[in-house]
């Protein structure tokens, strides 16, 4: 089945440090700029932190250990300063104190030459009245009297932060202010920051760096460096000759490395299409996905398949009429989905709109739990993409001439005739399925500003067109934002390149009539 | 120099607030107490870190931060702590030693809170500590004590142990400043991010404070920033015009280091010629930046809870209009139930810290920063 990479998806730590340097390719511009401003660092003075955020399997865990390696690597750096990368014991860690008691351990442990008491020398004092006041005190000392200063590598910093009493957090601030000791970097799995409770007095002392899917460039690259050397020509052969699929299966999953890596195995075992690959990945992805939806209550189920199945941006009183559920409750409740973030919120004035927040799950749980009708919702998309970035010209079929008529009277902006025409080319079997010919009509039609018709045309429920080609949908969406403000909102996250293709495609059409027209 | 956004700029990276140092340095000289007032990152704390790093002979400057102080003697604690600290016994260099062993006599059993030896525990009273340490301080220097949130552990204060607490720390500060013997001996300095003003007016104690010497730290002015903004574009390899920095500077307006750096942050990772386009697109990637905003907003909450939707609408309105009379913000208030001084006294704290001015005129107010309006604009009002 999956090749031996499979383990190490979700654990980048267990990768063999040779291996995982040499496999390291993507994000180089974040990783230098976090090292750089190491390197340039005034370790006498209290130093700039950072955290980095992104969803999970965007590559934070990696990027902190790579940071490990290089500071450890580095002749300069490692002559004074000691990488702390914390890991699983932090999920225990419930208060300021223990932080640095949990410090003081593993520096005990990794460097006892320099910190062979530490934990002794600490743990005298835990039974003093004072020691919340003067805990950190202790493990300064000892770090100072060694000369040395210390890199907190923390994932999921947010968790802990969110554990922290109000004067933890101002005792906290203070010690950011004020010792020079240490510098932290924090990886944190919240993707947007309106979870974010900034009112803590501490944010502002950290740089945000947001991790975001791997573009197009970056995933060619990424995929060629997680190959194996025996499996380099194949993957290489594969991204010539497939990179529609590549593309499709990209856009739709964020560009997630975690996920990239499982569609490395996919494409590495077979050659089929872009729906059969991911109909594969999504497989692999449901135990996560499952274990999440199982551990919450049954109404938050309800209402995360409801948005879920709508796919688009709903609005409360939307999803309380879907439900049946009165409106006051259903805002709770979401209020609840956006803590554990599986929800996100935008605002339209006085309401919201919701969608699920990670959309490789919302796509999941339409081919899981959809009906019919909603899979082929993902099916019509998925085909829309690997049509859209494929180069290859659409296939002559007996009726063409009745759509290329449609065409050439749009063109010559005979605007009756040739919806007349299009009209008769959709009713024929088989034409829906022409996403490339229905496409280019559609962007034709709006550039030459028919954007109402268009509107009319993608949303004929004979033809259910807004569905089967949401980019250009969502494109139309976007250019008439003045008079439908809402409408683009509802739109996701997986289709922002693909609408902005389409949106990039009807200008230069455009730009194209508006000059033949003036010659 | 650096770009510093998220830290006190310490050392080559702090940008050089002459008049404002030599002010404070008179003043010191003079024997006068300081309180510093400036609204949130206009830079406070790196003036006082800029005192403690190059300080002037015959001084030695101390600086405590005091935000998670919730007790009076835990306040006190920490200014107790500091003395104790390898940092400040160095300072004393020869009489380091004589100075510990005077620590080490000092019985505890005498100074507690409760003034009795049995029966519970004792809790050293460190106020008395502190007043006993610097009365028999034995050098030479003068010490100058900086105390940066002062205000924020009041507010902690009144709220965790009782407003009767706070008021007797602000007395205790004021006895100990009008003291002859300690006074030769060390200087205050008080700073923070909140007003005292409006603390200690809040629990009737203004009489308390009304000794201090009250510096102002400004925004830069605009031959000052645009020099400020030369350095770090060489520093930081940023290609940008003379024309070009001009504009930037017109659009920052409230021309604070902390609002030049994060513009400057965004141009250097452009990596590219500086235009007014570039600029406009800096603006926009800021405002992202919700680490560094959100507190404007979440600061109000310390407000009653009409006071907070007052003053939110108030904010929001002028985030959208540019500007706003008194006479409609009077209106504003009339709505959420607030007389007309309770709502002065909100916008007077308004103005305190930083939100908005009245300078042009004094009966229309407009937000000190573009930046911060627009943020407010994007985040808040809608």
């Amino acid at each position: 089945m999956l090749q031996t990479r499979y383990r190490h998806k979700y654990n980048p730590n267990e990768i063999e440090k040779k291996e995982f340097l040499e496999s390291f390719v993507v994000r180089n511009e974040i990783f230098q700029e976090i090292f750089d401003d190491i390197k340039r660092t005034d370790f006498s003075v209290p130093s700039q932190h950072f955290v980095i955020i992104g969803q999970r399997g965007q590559g934070k865990t990696t990027l902190l250990r790579k940071l490990h390696l290089e500071i450890e690597g580095d002749e300069g750096l490692s002559s004074f300063l000691l990488p702390v990368q914390l890991a699983e014991e932090q999920y225990q860690i419930r208060s300021l104190c223990r932080l640095w008691e949990v410090i003081g351990e593993y520096l005990e442990n990794i460097y006892p030459q320099y910190f062979g008491d530490i934990v002794d020398t600490m743990e005298q004092h835990t039974q003093d009245d004072d020691y919340e006041f003067d805990c950190f005190g202790y493990l300064e000392r000892e770090i100072k009297g060694q000369q040395k200063k210390v890199v907190l590598l923390v994932d999921n910093i947010d968790e802990f932060f969110g554990k922290l009493k109000v004067k933890e957090t101002r005792h906290l601030r203070e010690i950011l202010l004020t010792s020079s000791a240490f510098k932290i970097i924090g990886g944190s799995t919240k993707m947007f920051e309106q979870h974010y409770d900034y009112s803590k007095p501490f944010y502002e002392f950290f740089k945000i760096i947001r991790l975001m899917g791997l573009d197009k460039h970056e995933t060619i690259t990424f995929l060629g460096a997680i190959a194996r050397t025996e499996q380099k020509e194949k993957i290489a052969t594969i991204i010539q000759n497939q990179y529609a699929k590549i593309e499709t299966l990209r856009q739709l999953t964020g560009g997630v490395p975690r996920t990239l890596v499982m569609l490395f195995d996919i494409f590495m075992d077979g050659d089929g299409n872009a729906f059969d690959d991911l109909v594969k990945v999504l497989d692999e992805a449901t135990p996560l996905y499952k274990h999440r939806m199982d551990d919450l209550p049954p109404v938050l189920q309800e209402i995360v398949h409801t948005l879920a199945l709508n796919w688009d941006g709903m609005l409360t009183k939307e999803i309380a009429h879907k439900t049946k559920l009165q409106s006051k409750e259903v805002s709770a409740q979401l209020k609840q989905l956006k803590k554990y973030q599986i929800v996100e919120s935008i605002s339209i004035g006085k309401n919201n709109i919701y969608k699920i927040e990670e959309r490789f799950f919302n796509i999941w749980y339409l081919m899981r739990y959809g009906r019919k009708k909603e899979r082929n919702r993902v099916e019509w998309l998925v085909r829309f993409l690997a049509t859209w970035y494929s180069k290859d010209e659409p296939k002559q079929k007996n009726n063409s001439y009745i759509y290329g008529k449609a065409l050439v009277l749009l063109s010559n902006e005979e605007f009756s005739k040739s919806y007349e025409k299009f009209g008769e080319w959709l009713g024929y079997d088989g034409t829906l399925e022409d996403m490339k010919e229905i496409t280019n009509y559609l962007t034709l039609l709006i550039a030459k500003g028919q954007t109402y018709k268009a509107k009319e045309l993608l949303e004929d429920e004979r033809y259910l067109l807004a569905d089967r080609l949401k980019p250009v949908w969502y494109a139309l969406m976007h250019l008439i934002a003045n008079e439908f403000p809402n409408e683009i909102k509802k739109m996701g996250s997986e289709l922002e390149e693909s609408v902005k293709g389409v949106l990039d495609e009807i200008e230069k059409l455009h730009i194209k009539y508006q000059l033949h027209i003036t010659v | 120099m650096k770009i510093i956004t998220g830290q006190v700029a310490r050392k080559d990276s702090f940008w050089d607030r002459k008049e404002e140092l030599e002010d404070i340095w008179y003043k010191i000289n003079n024997g006068s107490h300081i309180l510093l007032v400036a609204p949130r990152r206009v830079g406070k704390t790196s003036i006082m870190y800029k005192i403690m790093d190059t300080p002037q002979e015959e001084t030695i400057v101390l600086y405590v931060d005091v935000e998670s102080a919730d007790r009076e003697n835990e306040f006190w604690k920490k200014l107790f702590s500091r003395l104790t600290e390898e940092e400040f016994l160095n300072t004393l260099k020869t009489k380091a030693n004589k100075f510990l062993t005077f620590l080490r006599k000092i019985n505890i059993d005498e100074i507690t809170t409760k003034g009795i030896k049995f029966g519970e525990t004792l809790e050293t009273n460190y106020a008395e500590a502190f007043k006993r340490v610097i009365k028999n301080l034995d050098t030479d220097k003068k010490l100058i004590f900086m105390i940066d949130e002062f205000a924020q552990s009041i507010e902690n204060i009144i709220k965790h142990e009782g407003e009767r607490e706070a008021q007797h720390l602000l007395k205790t500060h004021r006895e100990l400043r009008q003291d002859q013997i300690l006074s030769e001996k060390i200087i205050f300095i008080y700073a923070g991010s909140i007003g005292l003003e409006s603390v200690a007016a809040k629990i009737e104690s203004i009489a308390t404070i009304n000794d201090l010497a009250v510096v102002k730290v400004l925004p830069l002015g605009f031959d000052d920033a645009k020099m400020f903004i030369e350095a770090l574009a060489i520093s930081n390899a940023i290609d940008i015009d003379s024309n070009v920095i001009d504009y930037l500077l017109e659009k920052i307006e409230w021309l604070i280091p902390f609002y030049i750096q994060l513009i400057m942050d965004e141009l250097r990772k452009a990596r590219e010629l500086v235009t007014e386009q570039t600029i406009d697109k800096a603006f926009q990637a800021i405002l992202d930046n919700k680490n560094h905003f959100d507190h404007w907003r979440s600061r109000l909450q310390i407000l009653a809870d009409n006071e907070y939707r007052f003053a939110k609408e108030v904010l929001s309105i002028i985030s959208e209009n540019t500007t706003m009379q008194s006479n409609e913000i009077i209106n504003i208030a009339t709505k959420h139930g607030l007389s007309e001084d309770d709502a002065k006294e909100v916008i007077r704290s308004l103005v305190y810290d930083g939100y908005i001015n009245n300078n042009d005129n004094p009966r229309e107010y407009r937000f000190n920063s573009p930046i911060l309006r627009m943020w407010w604009s994007k985040n808040v009002a809608n």
